[in-house]
């Protein structure tokens, strides 16, 4: 029993060091030049504008809490999709009529400008 | 003789995290915050409800699952909840944000 | 008993079926067909248009209560592997939660309090289809599930106003206490259901009364699960730790909404305790001996101090809504008087069928009380009790009803309200052992706090007839006003003068709707205390899946 936990102990030992091994080396051996230009978030390409502790706005919680409902319904589908050999023709219809009322849920969100891209 | 966890160490956590949504729910100011815990709270429930019905006085494997099924029903409840509530925040922002424009109004009006 | 399901659970279960997609249509009609008309006939339009579905619901309710119900005498059939009521109990409470939410649909049509009448009265239908469900549960995920559904809807039809920012922020508060409370009815039926094994409400009663212990005596856990359930209820009746949420949400509430919230939800909230405290913890509830306390003593306390608190905090208010928020909270607490009642008495039917009775009353009373509500907010924009003044002169009719329901409200005795005091009260005498002293106790109570709420009820009778108008006169009400304050006033007049017929009619429901467990002897201590859960853990045949792997 105990030891089982002993893999498990070596495994995240050796993911530790996988991760930390490169940090280290490179804050040993690496050279060390510092620079405004150095220190910005991309070195080339695109200034970056402002702080990276925006707001958001609220609107985008509407897109998140749609995903998420949506998202959700599917743990219904599982165990149905799992057991539908043994279930029959009337499970099907009942599966039927439960996304068709997702549909005109998200035929509602989609009427009511909820997915429109602000 | 097969080793498992024992009931109790879920009991533990359920109630540990269940404990700790409820200190967060009276501890935070943000409304995002309470609606976080409060889903902590739920699915410290759904942890019981599954730890029970895995360890039920009827065998798992052939016993009624309704255990099982109110943890389903309950993070789909969850998830509407957690809509209802992030609805509601807005609509309280929006609201204010709107009372504080009407003031402006006044004043230059 | 068999489980599973067929047709017939379908056919019996029409009006819901119907209902849910009524709503649905409901949304899709505002959006097409609909999406051009003004607020003001899109209101008119769609409040005929969800009567309309009420109204067929309840027709075919009632068909299905002569076709297929039929025999009164015995136990109600159960549907859907056993978790939903399909007999004289769903009929009955469906049909009349169906008439509160026409009496509330007509309350809405009276003024544009919002423009999203689509959506409005959708959760309006939905909310009335989740608490027909939840008065019919017999099984705890349906029980929840039904609840919260409720519960959703009702927060966003809280914050529905557009005008008013209370309005928002009431649903808010709402919201919050709300699901706060659920988590932590979902922990206690979680911890209900690791003692017994089971959701189904009258399994979970059997098991209890044949445990080998029966009683909450050194049961930790079954303790905690009934501080946590009695908190969701207490949350959803708003007794009184528990109740901060409602003079808020009343007052910040569109009237009709308010209406709803205290006469739709607190019925199937309170029937559904009665199911689960009396039926399912039923064998927990009374006061055995000394070490061997039950969830009696703790729901007395809870009642004695909701009744004292909503009387006592009514008498300063001025705003009406929020006067009768308090009102509620302490009718809620007369009622928990009934809860107790069913837990503990030997004539549980009986004590159950007085709470129903009181229920129907006050729910009718209530809603008819909102509906003035919803007249001063249509034509003055505020609900204060002095704006009712002079009001008996004017509309002499008015006058008469609005005496009607604060009789009623107090209790005396031409109007039904005295009978659902007295029937409840003395069912609560009835009870025998050692509780019965509380039972006396709660309803001298009671009595004594009938005599202050005569007070604020007399002053808004004082405001109609005594004093003279200083604003602007209210016009005519129009039909959507007066239909649910004549009907309120009407069938509290009519069933004080006929309160048997009721009577009987809830006695039929509650013999043959609710299931009792059978309750033991209790005050005799037998054997070794039941092994509970953990010491199962060990059986290896109870988890086979969960094998360690062979190192």
């Amino acid at each position: 029993m105990v030891y089982n936990y002993i893999f498990i102990g070596l495994l995240i030992l050796v993911a530790a060091a996988f991760a930390a091994g490169p940090l280290v080396a490179v804050a040993l051996l690496s050279p060390k030049k510092r620079s405004a230009t150095k220190s910005e978030t991309y070195e080339c390409g695109v200034l970056t504008v402002g702080d990276s502790w925006v707001k958001f706005r609220m609107q985008y919680y509407l897109y998140a809490i749609l995903f998420v409902l949506f998202d959700v319904e599917t743990v219904f589908l599982y165990p149905w999709a799992v057991s539908y050999g043994g279930l029959g023709f009337f499970a099907l219809i009942e599966m039927i009529i439960f996304v068709v009322m997702l549909l005109v849920g998200l035929a509602y969100a989609w009427a009511r400008g909820a997915l429109r891209w602000l | 003789m097969s080793q498992q966890i024992p009931l109790t160490w879920f009991l533990y956590f359920a109630a540990a995290s269940f404990s700790i949504g409820l200190m967060g729910v009276l501890m935070r100011r943000n409304a995002i915050g309470v609606l976080m815990a409060i889903e902590i709270m739920l699915n410290a429930a759904n942890v019981n409800f599954v730890a029970f019905w895995r360890y039920g006085p009827t065998p798992a494997s052939e016993g009624p699952i309704s255990g099982v099924m109110m943890a389903l029903f309950v993070v789909t409840v969850a998830a509407a909840e957690v809509a209802v509530g992030v609805g509601l925040i807005l609509l309280c922002y929006r609201r204010w944000r709107a009372a504080d424009v009407d003031e402006l109004d006044t004043l230059s009006g | 008993m068999a489980a599973g399901f067929s047709l017939q659970d379908f056919i019996l279960f029409s009006p819901v079926i119907l209902l849910t997609g009524w709503g649905l249509l409901t949304l899709i009609l505002d959006l097409t067909v609909l999406s051009r008309l003004s607020d003001t006939d899109r209101n008119r339009a769609l409040g005929l248009w969800t009567i309309a579905g009420l109204v067929s619901s309840v027709v075919l309710c009632q068909f299905l209560a002569f076709e297929y119900v039929g025999n009164v005498s015995g136990q109600d059939t159960l549907i859907f592997f056993d978790t939903l009521n399909g007999g004289v109990l769903y009929t009955q409470f469906a049909a009349l939660v169906l008439l509160f939410a026409i009496l509330v649909t007509c309350l809405s049509m009276v003024w544009n309090f919002t423009s999203h009448w689509g959506e409005y009265y959708a959760l309006l239908t939905w909310s009335a289809v989740s608490m027909i469900v939840l008065i019919a549960s017999e099984d705890l995920i349906t029980l929840f599930l039904s609840l919260e559904t409720m519960t959703i809807c009702l927060y966003l039809l809280t914050a529905m106003e557009k005008s008013k920012k209370r309005s928002a922020e009431a649903g808010l508060k709402y919201f919050v206490y709300g699901s706060v409370s659920s988590a932590l009815f979902l922990f206690g039926l979680s911890l209900v259901y690791g003692q017994t094994g089971s959701t189904g409400i009258d399994m979970i009663g059997q098991i209890l009364s044949g445990a080998e212990r029966p009683g909450l005596s050194g049961n930790v856990a079954g303790g905690v699960a009934v501080l946590m359930i009695m908190v969701g209820f207490g949350f959803k009746v708003s007794a009184v730790p528990f109740h901060q949420w409602a003079p808020d949400a009343y007052e910040g509430a569109p009237a009709p909404v308010a209406a709803w919230l205290a006469s739709g939800s607190k019925l199937a909230s309170l029937v559904a305790m009665v199911k689960v405290m009396g039926g399912a913890l039923g064998t927990w509830s009374a006061t055995t001996s000394p070490t061997s306390p039950g969830w009696v003593g703790l729901l007395a306390l809870i009642s004695a101090a909701t009744m004292t608190y909503g009387n006592f905090a009514a008498l300063g208010q001025t705003n009406l809504k929020r006067l009768l928020a308090y009102s509620s909270i302490a009718h809620a607490g007369y009622m928990l008087v009934g809860v107790i009642a069913v837990g503990i008495s030997t004539r549980r039917e009986e004590a159950a069928a007085a709470l129903f009775f009181y229920l129907v009353i006050y729910g009718l009373t209530t809603i008819a009380g909102f509906a003035l509500a919803s007249w001063l907010d249509r034509d003055r924009g505020t609900e204060d009790v002095d704006d009712l003044n002079g009001l008996g002169r004017r509309h002499p009719y008015v006058g008469v009803a609005v005496c009607v329901l604060m009789l009623s409200m107090i209790g005396i005795p031409p109007t039904a309200g005295f009978f659902g005091k007295l029937y409840m009260f003395m069912e609560a005498l009835n009870v025998g052992g050692q509780d019965k002293v509380t039972m006396i106790g709660l309803v001298a109570l009671g009595l004594f706090n009938s005599v202050v709420s005569a007070f604020y009820y007399v002053r808004i009778l004082k405001a109609i007839f005594l004093r003279e108008s200083d604003r602007k006169p209210l016009q005519n009400m129009g039909p959507e006003v007066s239909l649910p304050l004549a009907v309120g006033a009407g069938l509290a007049l009519f069933f004080g003068f006929q309160p048997a017929s009721l009577l009987e009619d809830m006695e039929v429901v509650s013999r043959s709707g609710l299931r009792f467990a059978e309750r033991p002897i209790a005050s005799e201590e037998r054997g070794v205390v039941r092994t509970i859960l953990p010491a199962r853990t060990e059986n290896p045949e109870a988890a086979p899946a969960a094998e360690a792997p062979k190192p």
